[in-house]
């Protein structure tokens, strides 16, 4: 409890804002001064509107308050300021008038836009940029950049845990691919053609479709032994209510790379096998630990989302106490492949081509409703991928893409 | 106090007034079965396991009291620390130990036991003979290994999630001050002579050498091994050797505490956590959780000499004096 009440203290210290304020993003972009001067290192958290930010904010509230409590233990000091982005054109210039304010370490909770904007501001500002909130594998390839770390699992590390899954547990190496997004297909062919499965049928959906007959057919008569959807939260019920009702056999795979976490996974997962960062109901490996602390904090699971804000922060705050508060020692830091603890069972660190932090991921699918029930129960993981080397559910960064030395 | 607790407490008290000794002559090992609920006895002269002890819900941690009269069995699910008579070897009453308890260590003198409470963020001082906690304080998130030094004068408590070890002054029981080691700490082990100690990181995959006197990490050594996990650690009698057990590694490291390097890995079972020092230093006892048994190594030649069924999730080990 002690500790209970010292963070929600802490919190409300260190974002120089009341409890309603730092709920409804009021506080003003420019902290005074006098703050600025306080603090050992200040961390700016940059969250336009949008599906996951709820998740996100919660996670960096607890990674603050982790961070912090571990600073205090040595004398130091960490803030979080939280100015209101009102959307991803805005970016830029939050960004700016926080380096001024002496923050040295970004952390993006929006889309490849919003994280577009703000690159150019942190090389020239020489800030640290985490990204927590987008799965782009653009940001990770031709958007790279030296200065940013992705917390955040790419979309084509979810395609890669769910198909080496496929691959070497189930032995399923022909595939096809309905997808509304250009991303998602392009990495589950990149997949399958890195580690030997085949297409059998790729179809771009189209978006807002709801009959998918003509679809299904062509599926049937392609015989694939896995299909993989990358469909939006709201298409995804209407394809699997008619998916079932075809009776195609075969394994489903979904990927829903920047709407995992958001309760839209919940209630539109009901059939088929989707990667994600983390779960409420894993309890190995201290992850059970992680879970009752976020849970008695807010009263709801831990998820994705709030996982990768989370561990950004919690990240930096090690990495201060270990290297320094100035952006270039951050940065030869985090190169430095350090173990990071993710509560994942085993060290994490960034890949040096792209900055994309080394993790498993986890296959979650509905589970079966409990007898004289209708309808799915709830989600559970089955599965930790990979088990063994990291790299095995990641590709190598494209010739051309990542320039990260 | 429950009556029934009363009555274990006032058997417990006779046995060792009548100075009651352990059954056997020679020392036994005990090893905590997590998934079994049970003590594996073992008697160290055959290595064979001779006995098997019903305890109560996931025992972890173990402990033996100066004398060999008492095993003390930290029982995660059921908030309570057991009190096992080792020459009838029955539960004889209980420890209320706090929120899912998983490792303690005793007093030199054995009046007192120290805990982690992982829950709480707090490490706590009971007194054995009145069952409670007499002191409290608030250590770093997600509390696990606790030693004491073998004048019994520091309580050392790692701090898995803030990767610290918290060093507590006995009496009056405070922080006296807060390491950063490596990620993930798990245990801690002193050298006889009280000088040094040893903290195992499980994700860093380093072991911290703390200056005792000064109160500072004074080295790092890094085990270079695919996925070596730190976790258990003794220090051998003589003070030169120091034993770590590598988890998901399934090897014991042999350190060298003058050079503070690896000197060799010893293959064991799967998945050794903890380990135990016969009093002469001549064997060493791994608890392997997933092949479920005890891998017994001569230190000497560095080979297993023999390998002992154990129950479902060994996981801590004991030896007897």
């Amino acid at each position: 409890m002690e500790n209970a009440r010292r963070g929600e203290r802490l919190e409300t210290q260190v974002c120089g804002l009341s409890r309603r304020d730092f709920m409804f993003g009021g506080l003003a972009a420019a902290l005074p001064a006098n703050r600025a001067g306080r603090a050992d290192l200040r961390i700016g958290l940059l969250l336009p509107p949008g599906p996951l930010g709820p998740s996100i904010l919660r996670g960096a509230k607890l990674g603050i308050t982790e961070a912090d409590s571990l600073a205090r233990m040595f004398g130091k000091r960490i803030d979080l300021a939280l100015p209101p982005v009102a959307g991803p054109e805005h970016m830029a210039r939050v960004a700016s008038r926080l380096i001024k304010d002496g923050v040295s370490v970004l952390v993006s909770g929006g889309d490849e836009r919003a994280a577009e904007a703000l690159l150019e501001v942190t090389r020239e500002g020489k800030a640290l940029f985490l990204n927590v909130g987008s799965a782009s594998d653009r940001l990770r390839t031709e958007l790279c950049d030296r200065h940013m770390f992705h917390l955040h699992a790419s979309v084509q590390m979810h395609v890669g845990a769910a198909g080496f899954w496929l691959i070497e547990e189930k032995r399923l190496r022909r595939w096809a691919v309905l997808s509304e997004s250009d991303e998602v297909q392009r990495a589950v062919v990149a997949f399958a053609k890195a580690r030997g499965a085949t297409i059998e049928e790729g179809a771009r959906a189209v978006s807002g479709a709801t009959d998918w007959r003509p679809t299904l057919e062509r599926l049937r008569a392609a015989k694939p032994e896995a299909l993989w959807i990358g469909l939006r939260a709201e298409t995804v019920p209407g394809f699997l209510q008619q998916y079932g009702r075809a009776g195609l056999a075969g394994e489903l795979v979904g990927i829903m790379p920047d709407a995992i976490g958001a309760p839209k996974l919940e209630r539109a997962a009901r059939s088929g096998v989707w990667p994600v960062m983390w779960h409420h109901t894993l309890e190995k490996y201290s992850a059970r630990d992680l879970n009752n602390r976020y849970r008695r904090r807010f009263g709801v699971g831990l998820d994705g989302a709030s996982w990768s804000a989370w561990a950004a922060l919690k990240l930096v705050g090690e990495a201060m106490l270990r290297a320094g508060t100035t952006p270039e020692a951050l940065l030869e830091y985090l190169e430095s492949d350090p173990p990071f603890d993710g509560h994942k069972g085993r060290p994490l660190t960034f890949r040096k081509g792209d900055h994309q932090l080394r993790q498993p991921m986890y296959l979650a699918q509905a589970t079966k409703a409990a007898p004289g029930k209708s309808g799915p129960s709830g989600i559970e993981v089955i599965a930790e991928v990979p088990r063994g080397d990291l790299d095995a559910i990641l590709l190598p960064p494209k010739d051309g893409g990542c320039r990260i030395a | 106090m429950r009556p029934g607790a009363i009555v274990a407490f006032a058997g417990w008290a006779v046995s060792a007034a009548l100075g009651v000794r352990p059954a056997g002559a020679q020392p036994f090992a005990y090893v905590s079965n997590e998934w079994a609920n049970e003590i594996t006895v073992i008697d160290v002269a055959t290595k064979t396991a001779v006995a098997t002890i019903p305890v109560g819900k996931r025992p972890r941690g173990l402990g033996l009291s100066p004398d060999g009269r008492h095993l003390y069995a930290a029982l995660g699910s059921e908030d309570a620390i057991a009190i096992v008579d080792t020459a009838a070897r029955k539960v004889m009453g209980r420890i209320p130990a706090g929120s899912d308890p998983e490792m303690f260590a005793l007093s030199p003198d054995g009046s007192r036991i120290y805990a982690s409470n992982e829950d709480a963020n707090r490490a706590s001082a009971i007194d054995v003979r009145a069952r409670r906690v007499i002191a409290s304080v608030t250590v770093g998130t997600e509390p696990e290994g606790v030693a004491v030094s073998p004048d019994g004068k520091w309580i050392y408590v790692t701090s898995e999630s803030t990767h610290t070890v918290s060093i507590i002054r006995n009496r009056p029981f405070k922080v006296a001050t807060t390491l950063l080691v490596g990620s993930r700490p798990r245990e801690t082990a002193f050298t006889p002579d009280g000088s040094r100690a040893y903290v195992t990181a499980e994700i860093g995959s380093t072991i911290s050498v703390i200056d005792v006197q000064k109160k500072a990490v004074i080295g790092t050594i890094k085990l270079e091994r695919e996925g070596a996990r730190p976790k258990g650690i003794v220090v051998h009698p003589n003070g030169k050797r120091a034993y770590v057990s590598t988890g998901s590694g399934n090897e014991v490291a042999v350190i060298d505490t003058e050079a503070n390097r690896v000197l060799s890995y010893i293959p064991v079972g799967r998945r050794p956590w903890g380990l135990a020092l016969t009093r002469d230093g001549r064997l060493l006892f791994t608890a392997n959780g997933v092949s479920e048994d005890v891998s017994i190594i001569d230190t000497e030649t560095g080979q297993v000499v023999a390998t002992v069924g154990a129950g479902k999730g060994a996981w801590g080990v004991v030896v007897g004096r």
